[in-house]
Parts: C-alpha cells; sequence; structure tokens
C-alpha cells in the first residue's frame, strides 16, 4: 500500500551544550489507514520524532513528506496551513483552550477554514455525539475529567478530516480506565473510518491495537514491528 | 477574520487575566489624564479663575523688566509706564509703577499685530494671537437709590463674550431691553467687576459708558485722549462678577483680640474693570478713533495647552528680544503666589501684600520634566502589561499553532487584543479621573462647555497616545510569540 506520510533520515539536534541529538536518524512509512504505535522508553526521541512528523518543529536533518507534500519546501503559513487541515494532534496533557467550551473547542480547527457557520455547528455536534461527549458540549476545560478532556482533544483532532491524527502520549495522564475508552476511541475511529493514526506511548501494552509497531530506543528506530489478529 | 474575532471575545472573558491587563492600561491612561490636567492647569480653579480673567494664557509685555544693574557698555536708562496703558504688567509687577532700567536702544512699548513675525502664528500650539482690548473710559454713574450720580473712571475690555455666555446664562437671542441697538442684538451687554467700581450694579440694569476720543498717539504709541467731547454708549449689565483671589488669614492681631480662629479676609483685585464683547468693543474704538483697533500695550496668545507655552513662550522671546514673555497661568499656579492680610494698629487698616516665591521659567522647567517622567511611567506600564498578556499565554498560543494557526494569524490575535485592552483601559482611565476633574470644575468658576471641550482633546490625545504605546510595544511580544515554533511555545508550562 502506498504511504501517505514518510519520513526520510530524521534527525534532531538541540543547542544545549554540545548539542543533544534527540533524533538521531529516523525513517519512517505510513501507509492509509493504519494504526501505527512509537514505543519505546522515556527520553528515546519518540515525542520529537512526532513533533517532526507533525511539522511542529523542523528536522535537522532529512524531510517528511505528507502525501506528497515535502516540508521542506513549506514555509510558516504552508506548514500551519497542513496542520490545518491534514493533521490531527492529541496531546499528553489534553492542551484544550481553557477559555473556551468543549464545543467551541472542537470548533476552532473548522472556523480557521472558513466553514460555513452551520456546517461547524452541525460537525461539531457529530463529533462530541461520536466520542459521547454531547452531554458536556457546554463545559469548560476546567469542568471535565481528563479522560473526558481527551476524549473533546479527539473530536477536535478529528474535526477538519484530516489525513492522519498524530498522538503524544494520549494516555499518559490517565487512569487505566480512562485510557483503555481512549485507546479504544482511537481504535473504533481507525476501524470505522479507516483514520490512520500515530500514537506515541511508552506502554508497550498499547502495541495489542497497532498495526504497526514502531520500536525506539535512545533516538533510533530499532525495528518496525508489523502486526497480524490484533483484537476487534 | 476568525482570530480578529477571537481577539474581541477574548477582550471580553477570562476576567481574571483581562481585569489585571485592563487595570494596567486604566493606571496608564489615568496617569496621562492627571499629567496633561497637570500641565494644562485645568485641575487649579486658580488657574482658571486668572485664565478667565486675562483671557490668554500667555502675557507679552511690551518691555523687559531688568532690575538689575546694566552690563558692559550698554547704555540704560530708567523708563516708566505711560499712564494711559492699562496692563497687567503692573498687577504682576507692581514695582514696575515706579519705573523701570531699560536698555535706551529698547524700542518703545508699543505693538502691533501686524509687526509680528507671520512665523507666530505657525507656531505649534498658538490658537490666536490678539492685541489685549483695553480702552479708557467713564463709568456713569445714574441717579437711584443710596446712589448718587457721577462718573467713574473705568478700564473697558474686550473679551470673547461667547465663554462667558453659558456661565453668566446669557441667552442666545437677546431680545428684550431698551438699551439695545436692535439690529446688534446680543452685542451691547456688559459684566462688571463689582468690587473695583465702587458702585453696585445690578443684573438688569442700565451702563453708561462715556468713552474719551483718540486724537492721536504719542512718540511711545499710547493714545492721546481728548475727554471733553466723550461718546456716550448704553449697555444691559447681565453680570456682576468679583474678581477675588480667595480669603487669606488676617495677621498682625494682638493676642488679646483673637477669639476662636484668626479672622480671614477676602483679598479682590480692585481693577475697575467692565467687559464688553470683543466685536463692541471694537467698534466703539472705530467710532472714537476713526479708524480699526491698533494700539496695544499688552499682546494675549492664547495657547491650546501649557505643553505648547513653553515652546511658545520662548519662540515668543526670540522673535521680540526686548519683550518680556510670562506664561501666566503657570507663574500664578506654581510660583507660590500667596496673599498675606496685616492688621495695622496705628491706621487701623489692613494691608494686604502679594508675595512670589519663585520664578515662573523654574515652573515650567520642572512641569516639562514631571510630564516626560509621566509619560515614560505610563508607557512602560503599557509595555510591562504587552509582555503579561504574551507571557501568560504561551501555551494558549502554542495549542492554537499547532492546531493550525499561522504566525501571521497569532499575531492578529495579540495585536487586536492589545488594542481592545488598551482601549477600554484608557477609555475607563481617562473618564474616571476626568470626571473627578469636571466635578471640580462644576465648583469653579469655568463651565463645564469649556470643560467638556477640553475633555475631548485630552482623550483624543490620552486615548490615542496609550493604545499606540500598546501597539508599539506589543509588536515586539506579538511578533516573538508568533515567530516561535510551536513545539517551543506547547512546552512552557
Amino acid at each position: 500500500m502506498e504511504p501517505i506520510l514518510r519520513a526520510e533520515g530524521l534527525g534532531r539536534r538541540f543547542p544545549v551544550g554540545d548539542g543533544v541529538w534527540a533524533l538521531k536518524k529516523a525513517s519512517l512509512s505510513v501507509p492509509a489507514g493504519r494504526f501505527v504505535l512509537v514505543a519505546g522508553p522515556s527520553g528515546c526521541g519518540k515525542t520529537t520524532l512526532l513533533n517532526l512528523l507533525g511539522g511542529l518543529d523542523r528536522p535537522t536533518r532529512g524531510d517528511v513528506e505528507l502525501r506528497g507534500v515535502r516540508y521542506s519546501t513549506l514555509d510558516e503559513s504552508g506548514l500551519a496551513r497542513l496542520r490545518r487541515t491534514e493533521i490531527g494532534f492529541v496531546f499528553q496533557f489534553f492542551n484544550l483552550l481553557s477559555d473556551l467550551t468543549a464545543e467551541e473547542n472542537v470548533a476552532l480547527p473548522m472556523r480557521m477554514t472558513h466553514m460555513p457557520r452551520d456546517e461547524v455547528a452541525a460537525r461539531t455536534a457529530m463529533l462530541l455525539e461520536a466520542v459521547g461527549m454531547s452531554h458536556r458540549a457546554r463545559h469548560t476545560p476546567y469542568e471535565l475529567s481528563g479522560g473526558e478532556q481527551q476524549r473533546v482533544a479527539v473530536a477536535r483532532a478529528l474535526a477538519n478530516d484530516p489525513t492522519i491524527i498524530l498522538a503524544d502520549e494520549p494516555t499518559g495522564n490517565l487512569d487505566s480506565k480512562n485510557s483503555t475508552e481512549v485507546m479504544d476511541l482511537f481504535r473504533r475511529f481507525n476501524r470505522e473510518r479507516k483514520q490512520t493514526f500515530v500514537v506515541v506511548s511508552h506502554d508497550p501494552a498499547f502495541a495489542e491495537y497497532a498495526d504497526v509497531v514502531v520500536w525506539m530506543q535512545d533516538g533510533e528506530i530499532t525495528s518496525v514491528e508489523e502486526r497480524e489478529g490484533r483484537p476487534s | 477574520m476568525v482570530f480578529f474575532r477571537m481577539a474581541i471575545r477574548n477582550v471580553g472573558r477570562n476576567w481574571n487575566r483581562t481585569g489585571m491587563i485592563i487595570l494596567g492600561m486604566m493606571a496608564a491612561s489615568a496617569l496621562m489624564t492627571l499629567t496633561l490636567a497637570f500641565a494644562s492647569g485645568y485641575p487649579d480653579v486658580v488657574h482658571l479663575s486668572y485664565r478667565r480673567m486675562v483671557g490668554a494664557d500667555i502675557l507679552v509685555y511690551p518691555n523687559r523688566f531688568i532690575f538689575s544693574g546694566p552690563a558692559g557698555s550698554d547704555v540704560w536708562e530708567r523708563r516708566a509706564l505711560a499712564p494711559d496703558h492699562p496692563t497687567d504688567a503692573l498687577f504682576f509687577h507692581p514695582e514696575l509703577a515706579s519705573g523701570y532700567l531699560s536698555p535706551a536702544s529698547a524700542p518703545p512699548p508699543l505693538f502691533d499685530t501686524s509687526e509680528l513675525p507671520a512665523a507666530l502664528l505657525g507656531l505649534s500650539g498658538v490658537g490666536r494671537v490678539e492685541p489685549a482690548r483695553l480702552m479708557r473710559a467713564y463709568l456713569v454713574v445714574e441717579e437711584g437709590p443710596g446712589r448718587e450720580p457721577g462718573r467713574v473712571p473705568v478700564i473697558v475690555r474686550g473679551r470673547d463674550i461667547e465663554l462667558d455666555r453659558s456661565y453668566w446664562d446669557i441667552p442666545s437671542i437677546v431680545t428684550h431691553g431698551r438699551y439695545f441697538n436692535e439690529t446688534q442684538e446680543q452685542a451691547w451687554v456688559a459684566l462688571a467687576n463689582s468690587r473695583g467700581l465702587g458702585v453696585r450694579l445690578r443684573p438688569g440694569e442700565r451702563l453708561v459708558l462715556e468713552v474719551p476720543l483718540v486724537r492721536g498717539f504719542a512718540t511711545d504709541g499710547s493714545p492721546v485722549l481728548d475727554h471733553t467731547d466723550p461718546r456716550t454708549y448704553y449697555f444691559l449689565v447681565y453680570g456682576v462678577f468679583d474678581l477675588s483671589l480667595g480669603d487669606v488669614p488676617l495677621q498682625g492681631l494682638e493676642d488679646q483680640d483673637l477669639v476662636g480662629p484668626p479672622p480671614r479676609v477676602s483679598v479682590g483685585i480692585d481693577s475697575p474693570e467692565v467687559w464688553i464683547p470683543s466685536g463692541t468693543f471694537d467698534l466703539i474704538y472705530e467710532e472714537v478713533s476713526g479708524g480699526p483697533f491698533r494700539y496695544c500695550a499688552q499682546l494675549g496668545v492664547l495657547v491650546e495647552s501649557m505643553f505648547h507655552a513653553k515652546a511658545v513662550a520662548a519662540a515668543l522671546a526670540e522673535a521680540l528680544p526686548d519683550c518680556s514673555v510670562l506664561t501666566v497661568p503657570q507663574e500664578v499656579g506654581l510660583s507660590g503666589l500667596t496673599y498675606v492680610a496685616a492688621f495695622d494698629p496705628s491706621t487701623g487698616g489692613v494691608q494686604v501684600t502679594r508675595i512670589q516665591n519663585s520664578r515662573p521659567v523654574a515652573a515650567v522647567d520642572i512641569k516639562a520634566e514631571l510630564a516626560v517622567l509621566a509619560f515614560v511611567v505610563a508607557g512602560l506600564l503599557v509595555v510591562a502589561n504587552m509582555f503579561i498578556l504574551v507571557s501568560q499565554r504561551r501555551r494558549e498560543i502554542g495549542i492554537l499553532k499547532a492546531v493550525g494557526a499561522s504566525s501571521r494569524d497569532i499575531f492578529v490575535l495579540i495585536l487586536t487584543e492589545s488594542l481592545g485592552y488598551s482601549l477600554v483601559g484608557s477609555l475607563i482611565g481617562f473618564t474616571a479621573v476626568r470626571l473627578v476633574t469636571l466635578l471640580g470644575l462644576a465648583f469653579s468658576s469655568v463651565t463645564l462647555l469649556e470643560g467638556a471641550l477640553l475633555t475631548l482633546g485630552s482623550a483624543a490625545l490620552v486615548i490615542g497616545l496609550t493604545v499606540g504605546t500598546a501597539l508599539v510595544f506589543g509588536f515586539v511580544p506579538a511578533w516573538a510569540a508568533a515567530r516561535t515554533p510551536s513545539v517551543t511555545l506547547l512546552s512552557s508550562s
């Protein structure tokens, strides 16, 4: 299957002291509709890799290509446009805007694309329904539990029907029950909508949800494991 | 547009953050308003009273007042003010009545506005230049209850009565009264200083003025008056004012005379003055002299605010080197003018002395420094607010960038919010301070109309400055936030 996301020789060096290579060299291909788990111990470069794949950061070397568009050819505005329309993010700390209600948070990416107001409202309601948060639409993040906030964040990530969703330790701040619920949500969207996911987690237990598990250590991809017969 | 709308909404929500920033902006604009008011001299009733009295902010006197010894080989001579030159200089410098030293080469004390440098009118802040309209005349006292007929010498002063209209409640069109020229409605009204005339006049009464003819001019520019064939003019007294400088404690009393607190005496200016509209004044002058008003022993320059006064005064002093330039309200307000009333047991009378503690120039300089300092402090407040606004929201900006906001969007968001905060803050700050000032005006001799007009100009200046400062200093943090990678912003706690 033709990959929609491809990373070639990605490296990221941070100017700390003599310079630290958080990601030494990583190449990765993500085919459409797959559920990819990037696993490995803390500090192995998983988040750095995800930030580069999402265009949140620029690599020191290498390049990323999403649906044929190379990030290195895009300026800041081009990358922003790409993030707005092609990529959905889910973060460990939810990163909802605290001044906005759940539905306003979900509607935000759609409003940036100048989608008609009624269409935004309809799609927001549909997404909140899909993540089971319709009854909490008018609540602000402060009024929601961690699991609820993450559900809203998932709905926001799906807002513009992105090509790919990148999730950075989405269960890192949740208890086991909520963790399972969020991962089940991911799996459901992956199965039902053929939504492509790249999920970073230090917990190898989530490998059971993935089609592909990318193992990392010390800033490098050590193995890519294709999994079959994962639970439905 | 999305970010513009979002910015507007952000100003109105999250009062924990918004409230603090608006409070900061309020403080900045309030400080600016106070500075402006202080520099304009308007909070001080003394300024306003005197401003109304002289009708100008800068008075130019016809000669340099030098009392120290002559320097170098210059030839100096003692001069005296011409008796027919009624001038406020004598009020400020009563010692001039006995003469003053001046370079012999100095021109006679004569001004004609046509001789003024044209550049004067182009100076920033000069509102109007006009000769002080002063004329010698006689008030004809008509027989009445408790009043003997007679003639009292007075000074007729031409004024912009429009400014006095609302204060004295003069109707816009006067249609009654047999003392008016029907074709010149509202022109033949007068205000009289009750303290100086020695005759009690009442509003609504007829006032008769005899004005001597001007037969020519002496070499020093003063008019040669013919008192044998005066012209008579009739006015309606529309107001009777009392040029009062307030009550001062009476000193010099023996202890045994004191019962309770020290007695106070009212100190007033007993100049026998009658104020009439400038237009009326010019008509009379033309009739008695056969030509347009020309002589002037005093020049009034109206400046838009005291910020301009120093620059205008300096320019005038340079353009007219033989003149002394006084910025009157500042002298009155800041030079520590005090009045002392002393009881003289030998005569049984009360002697009132005016004391001036400092030089007006020093007062002007101090004002300028204070104004600059206050504006710098206000500017720093705005800058601090802008940095707080951005630093508090680094993570939020990171989230917005992650979900697709471009650097330009963030820039628009922050700058629009800055504009909103500064606009709301400066409006509230300005209004609060100005309301207090206007309340003060309500109890002063200044009309609220004047105060309101001043308010509009000051509002434009203060709000414009606050918003401008917020935008200028908001630009840097907004630009920095917009350029910072979202991954860096997201890692902010």
